[in-house]
């Protein structure tokens, strides 16, 4: 494999990490947050 | 090199591992407890296990072999690159003592007590899947690392060296969480200690003591070897002046910050699981001092290995040198004593790695964003579990994508340059906002790969030499973070005023540190000179 | 008052003092010099063990320095702990989320 493809799949999978993280908080804040406007 | 192992070498291995695993089944019952024990025994250990921690899981398999590479070819210049650790020394009186006041599990969960809201919240997904990433990166390259001396020793397949003692090692990590990570870590960092010295001073001896290899630097012609200032000028060459500052610098201000070094991420677990303030700052300041200390008894060894050796240009040729200083003079018999030591090496990295991989995954992804009233059975039962979906994917980082794993190294080395200022304006700075920092991270990912790959590839610019690459995405990083801080609110100052009093950072914190004494948390600073002078009088003279 | 103060009390020992300075500077010196003093003194070079002892006094002034210090952030730090800890466990379970927003 080259050199530039190598890196490029590894860094792909390293920030494809980093953003399903970022989702999954963005996610469940929010979650919270309607769920904080839902109360009375 | 195919080397042959007696009987007794046999037994030295077997009896190692068995000792490991022991360490796993004698703390299972303290690991299961809770999710404070299984990532953090509880937050009591005394300083000097955390520092045998820290000093053992940054003596990994592929360290003797990278620093072998930089001494070989630079001489004791190539001491500078082992130096990178060297942010500890500032960070144990500073960083360490701030983030042990903030109690996070976590650098991704330090984000929360730091900031606050969505910002804050993006921030800790981010660095936690980043994190639960990483982890499995570094277990897959240190694998493989230890497969090729597998492979280099008795000829096994890469695979059977990755696999095989990376299971071993699983077992007593998941039987005990973080307890038995620290626990083997001070046995394997005393193994690993005796038997790099005991190689290193045999090398020395073989290549004719250090008079030995002073005299033969100097029938080479190559005295400037045993300089550690020897660099290749100010500007240019394989080792300018200028590479040797940026590196000092990174590392020494580094210190400051939290992040400024991949390192701290496992050094902050070590913080957290240290019993108080003072043992978290001894603990980080020892462990790294011993790790710099074996630095520099490596460096001579290596030094009397290319008096042995000169003239080698393939750094697969030279960079299992140290090694070759065991296996090829030491007596039959201490093999054994040598691999189990390689063994110790290689499983401190590794287990602490699964069990901090499986931390992020735990408290941070699993706790935080999917189940927060997981009790603490269940959540270190996910521990467990994440600890398994770790090692299997460090095998398929190991075995399948070995090109990538090397290259990856780098990209990362280049990641952390973008951020490095960022890293330390968070500590010190009270304005510095979650997405100031959020934008810093994303911005760098462009910034880097523009920078590195994409503008040197298409000829706009040309390919920059370290420290050049450094200071560039420092600036342009900065030329994203500091607008989006200054275009986006503080945070709250509630969350500022809480977070300092418990933090008690260094830096610019003025603002808040005001509103602090309006509200009566802090001491105004002039009522404490007043306290001072009370203090400084004599015993008998405050009773009076 | 002497220069090094060794006497805190933990409202004291909270502040950055010129103790804590003391330290920064200090420490990277100390890991430069057993660094380099270790390695050239193995080569025994004279340098080397100027390099050596120096370091070990730079780091014995060191924790002169900064011990009392930190036993005393220490001591009071650890009282306030546990009601640290419990905030913490309320924000990874998204209990202080109403009081953080208002």
């Amino acid at each position: 494999m080259n050199q530039g493809l190598a890196t490029v799949i590894g860094m792909t999978i390293a920030y494809a990490a980093s953003f399903l993280g970022l989702i999954l908080a963005w996610r469940s804040y929010k979650k919270h947050h309607s769920q904080e406007e839902e109360k009375p | 090199m195919n080397v042959t192992f007696t009987l007794l070498d046999w037994l030295w291995v077997a009896l190692f591992l068995l000792l490991m695993i022991g360490s796993g089944v004698l703390f299972y019952r303290l690991g299961k407890r809770s999710e404070s024990d299984f990532f953090l025994a509880g937050r009591g250990l005394p300083w000097w296990l955390p520092a045998s921690s820290v000093y053992a899981t940054h003596t990994a398999t592929d360290t003797p072999m990278w620093i072998t590479g930089v001494i070989y070819q630079h001489g004791m210049a190539g001491i500078w690159y082992t130096f990178f650790s060297a942010w500890a020394a500032i960070s144990s009186f500073v960083s360490t003592r701030i983030f042990r006041r903030s109690l996070a599990y976590t650098q991704a969960e330090w984000n929360v007590v730091r900031f606050t809201g969505l910002g804050s919240e993006l921030l800790r997904g981010w660095m936690a899947g980043w994190q639960f990433f990483m982890n499995m990166f570094v277990l897959g390259w240190v694998g493989i690392a230890m497969g090729k001396v597998c492979e280099f020793l008795f000829g096994w397949p890469t695979w059977i060296g990755l696999i095989s003692f990376s299971l071993v090692c699983a077992i007593y990590v998941l039987a005990a969480g973080y307890w038995g990570v620290v626990m083997a870590d001070f046995q394997q960092g005393i193994i690993a200690f005796l038997v790099i010295m005991i190689v290193s001073f045999w090398g020395i001896f073989v290549a004719g003591g250090p008079t030995g290899i002073i005299d033969k630097l100097a029938a080479l012609d190559m005295m400037e070897r045993i300089n550690p200032f020897a660099f290749t000028g100010w500007w240019s060459g394989s080792f300018p002046a200028a590479w040797f500052v940026t590196m000092l610098i990174i590392a020494v201000l580094g210190g400051f910050g939290m992040g400024t070094s991949i390192d701290w991420y496992v050094e902050a677990q070590r913080i957290q699981s240290a019993k108080s303030v003072r043992d978290a700052s001894y603990s980080i300041w020892w462990g790294t001092l011993l790790g710099l200390v074996r630095n520099s008894v490596w460096a001579v060894s290596i030094l009397a290995f290319f008096v042995l050796f000169p003239g080698m240009t393939e750094t697969a040729d030279y960079e299992m040198g140290w090694f070759r200083l065991g296996f090829d003079y030491l007596p039959a018999g201490m093999l054994g004593f040598f691999f189990a030591a390689i063994l110790a090496i290689h499983l401190s990295t590794i287990s602490s790695h699964l069990n901090l991989g499986a931390l992020y995954a735990t408290r941070d992804l699993y706790q935080h964003y999917v189940n927060p009233k997981a009790d603490e059975k269940k959540l270190v039962q996910v521990g467990r579990i994440s600890t398994v979906i770790l090692l299997l994917g460090s095998f398929f980082y190991g075995l399948m994508m070995e090109d990538i794993t090397s290259w990856l190294i780098f990209a990362l080395w280049i990641m952390a340059a973008g951020i490095w200022l960022p890293n330390i304006l968070q500590v010190i700075w009270w304005r510095f906002n979650a997405w100031g920092y959020l934008s810093a991270w994303i911005a760098n990912l462009g910034f880097s790969w523009l920078v590195v790959w994409i503008l040197p590839e298409l000829g706009v610019i040309p390919e920059l030499l370290d420290y050049q690459q450094f200071w560039l995405l420092m600036l342009l990083g900065a030329l994203v973070f500091i607008p989006v801080t200054y275009l986006t609110k503080p945070e709250s100052m509630d969350h500022l005023v809480h977070y300092y009093v418990m933090s008690r950072p260094i830096g610019w914190w003025g603002p808040v540190r005001r509103e602090a004494e309006r509200r009566g948390l802090i001491t105004p600073a002039g009522d404490l000179a007043g306290l001072a002078a009370e203090l400084s009088r004599p015993d008998d003279a405050k009773r009076k | 008052m002497p220069f090094i103060r060794r006497t805190w009390t933990a409202i004291e020992a909270d502040e950055w003092t010129k103790e804590d300075w003391i330290a920064i500077i200090l420490s990277p010196l100390s890991y430069v010099l057993l660094t380099l003093g270790v390695a050239l003194s193995l080569l025994l070079l004279w340098y080397g063990y100027v390099m050596l002892i120096v370091g070990i006094i730079l780091t014995a002034v060191l924790h002169w320095v900064i011990d009392p210090k930190l036993k005393a952030i220490s001591a009071e730090y650890e009282k306030k702990q546990q009601d640290y800890l419990y905030e913490l466990e309320e924000k990874v379970r998204w209990k202080h989320f109403t009081r953080e927003e208002e």
